[in-house]
């Protein structure tokens, strides 16, 4: 069968009517998570988590596919209308596209939004049918040690990227591996400090620590300070045109974006986010019209807003093609294809194929009704975010606890969750961002099944480690990576906001 | 950024402290050897790696702290913080696995909501409490009725 035939195949799986209204109600939830502030996407997917299971491995990975990609779309929404980003990634998108708001181009920045997040999905779903194919059938040649050496290459990549200081970065991720080693030993059956504890030898799961620093954290940050009212600028449909010296102006930024997204959502940690950023400076760094970038220059929402979502989507590519998760989000992904005995990897694409064909077809699909939802129904996202927090908070509060609970049905991982939010709240007042952390935990028990293999194979022969020239090509990329960084990188990835 | 400073100077040194019981935690485990890796070898290193970054971030704190001016942090604008609400809201969530197995999720989810609606400052008595039965019969409706998941049905039913 050629790609397309499995694409065709993948679209008849798909289109059945439950696997259609799980893929609808995916992206719907996902927009809403985008939309309000406070439940991001991972937390909105941990406790999707649990529901998911019971569809199925193909449209629980649907539901939770809609709802991560949903939430780009969604973000921006408030960010343009309110000038609060719903979703992380959407930050940037508050410099140009509130005001264009505020000049009466609300309509513009939204429509423009939808259709480059639009453009920029199918071409990363496009990316992915393209190489992730491949990809797979060159990591059936990869042993423990390739994958050791990815891990330690997307640890330094982390802790370089994400926050102002690397070494807050890798503290938190190597304290993230110590904290996945709580438990019982998976190959000697040891148990790890567990002090005694009865309840700690089931370790503790990533899941509830997301939860926490992520939702009860973000409750505990808006109940700090006296509320104000959010007031929204409003938006008609017959608003959401643009007109052509607009339309003209974010074609290539759409283009530049799409790229972008593609290229950095393979990085670790939260490449929508790295994505969005450097889309944003690259257009304004190019810009004939660098004055108006801060003004409501419709370059500076059509590249950022194109960016995230190709990235998101990319995203799924280490996870599906290598079995490894780069983002927290995906690390659910993981989650949820585990609890169906679903191993993605290179043996997804041999033993079921249909799921990653399936997923493929479901992106087109809840892409498409992410364009043709959005426009119409921006009016009630943006009542929707304008909601008070007296009524979002405990709503919030409720999920997060009953979400965490349907994880593993053990009230230890709701104390985790709570004790996470207090000790993420403070880690994120002290500029210490968790992401590396969840990241650390979720690679960790991955990292260690690697290392210890390939310490066992250089027992038997070390020479035959440097016959893996994958491996040692990695490890040469390091130190490459990060005289990049140092030297480079930060010019280009620089925010230079005025 | 003088405060910051401080904050990222103690972490540092309670997470040094923390990794330096981590690494004798670990030895006690057993590193292995070459032949047989020991399962205390990866938390080990892990937590060498925790023991090194404290150090260097317990270095630049200090030297930060030294460049420092105090006049930075007058140009901060006060906003009042109200530290009673998240107490509040942290009891309240605290009372959620403290009372599910007994009274039930969707009265705990009362509750909790409850607690949480009055710590945010929503005024009155009669209109929370009328928000949070709704919201209750809402998770019943969705968790319970339209998702189907086993949640711990107390004296609820």
């Amino acid at each position: 069968m050629t790609g397309f035939d499995h694409l065709m195949h993948g679209f008849q799986i798909v289109l059945t009517p439950t696997n259609f209204l799980i893929c609808f109600i995916g992206v719907i939830i996902g927009t809403l998570v985008g939309v309000l502030p406070g439940l991001g996407p991972m937390s909105a997917m941990s406790i999707m988590l649990p529901i998911s299971v019971k569809y199925g491995p193909l449209a629980g990975l649907i539901l939770l596919a809609g709802v991560w990609y949903g939430a780009q779309y969604g973000g921006s929404t408030t960010s343009i209308l309110i000038n609060v980003p719903g979703e992380a990634s959407s930050i940037i998108t508050c410099i140009d596209g509130y005001p264009m708001a505020k000049k009466g181009r609300a309509g513009a920045a939204l429509a423009i939004s939808a259709i480059g997040s639009f453009v920029a999905g199918t071409a990363g779903i496009i990316a992915l049918q393209i190489f992730a194919p491949p990809l797979a059938n060159l990591a059936l040649s990869f042993g423990p040690p390739e994958y050791f050496a990815i891990m330690i290459f997307a640890f330094i990549a982390l802790s370089t990227l994400i926050g102002d200081d690397p070494l807050k970065g890798a503290m938190m991720i190597a304290f993230g591996a110590f904290l996945s080693t709580i438990g019982i030993d998976r190959i000697e059956g040891i148990q790890r400090f567990t002090m005694g504890i009865p309840t700690m030898m089931y370790g503790i799961s990533f899941i509830p620590v997301a939860i926490g620093t992520f939702g009860i954290a973000e409750i505990i940050r808006l109940s700090l300070h006296p509320y104000t009212p959010i007031q929204a600028k409003s938006v008609r449909f017959r608003d959401l045109y643009l007109n052509r010296e607009e339309l003209r102006r974010s074609i290539l930024p759409i283009c530049r974006g799409s790229l972008i997204g593609c290229l950095f959502g393979l990085l670790p940690g939260t490449p929508a986010v790295l994505a969005s950023f450097t889309s944003y400076t690259i257009e304004k760094n190019i810009s004939p019209r660098k004055e108006e970038f801060g003004h409501g220059a419709i370059e500076g929402v059509a590249g950022p807003e194109s960016s995230n979502n190709s990235a998101v989507i990319i995203g799924l590519i280490p996870l599906l093609c290598l079995g490894i998760p780069f983002a927290p989000a995906a690390a659910i992904l993981l989650a949820g294809l585990q609890m169906h005995d679903v191993i993605p990897g290179p043996m997804l694409f041999r033993d079921n194929p249909d799921i990653f064909w399936g997923v493929v077809a479901a992106l087109y699909i809840g892409n498409f009704l992410l364009l043709i939802l959005n426009l119409p129904l921006v009016g009630l996202f943006a009542r929707v975010a304008t909601l008070p927090i007296q009524f979002m908070a405990p709503i919030i509060g409720i999920i997060c606890l009953i979400g965490c609970y349907t994880i593993r049905m053990a009230l230890f991982d709701v104390w985790v969750m709570v004790i996470s939010g207090i000790i993420g709240y403070f880690l994120m007042r002290l500029r210490f961002n968790l992401i590396p952390l969840i990241i650390g935990m979720v690679l960790g028990p991955i990292l260690e099944d690697n290392l210890r293999t390939t310490i066992q194979w250089m027992n038997k022969d070390i020479y035959s480690l440097f016959e893996r020239h994958i491996t040692i090509i990695i490890f040469i990329l390091i130190p490459i990576y990060i005289i990049f960084i140092k030297k480079i990188g930060k010019k280009i990835i620089k925010l230079d906001i005025t | 950024m003088r405060n910051l400073a401080k904050f990222d100077l103690t972490l540092s040194i309670f997470l040094a402290f923390f990794a330096v019981i981590g690494i004798f935690a670990s030895y006690n485990i057993g590193l292995g050897n070459f032949e047989q890796i020991g399962p205390g070898l990866f938390p080990f290193l892990a937590c060498i790696t925790v023991l090194f970054t404290s150090a260097g971030l317990i270095i630049s704190s200090f030297r930060s702290l030294r460049k420092i001016i105090n006049s930075e942090s007058q140009n901060q604008k006060n906003q009042p913080v109200i530290w009673r609400r998240p107490i509040i809201i942290l009891i309240s969530l605290a009372v959620w696995p403290i009372l599910v197995n007994l009274i039930g999720y969707i009265i705990s989810s009362f509750i909790v909501c409850f607690g949480i609606t009055k710590a945010i400052g929503y005024q009155g008595l009669l209109k929370p409490l009328v928000f949070c039965l709704f919201i209750s019969l809402g998770i019943w409706l969705i968790f319970g009725i339209m998702f189907d998941v086993d949640l711990p049905p107390g004296f609820s039913f």
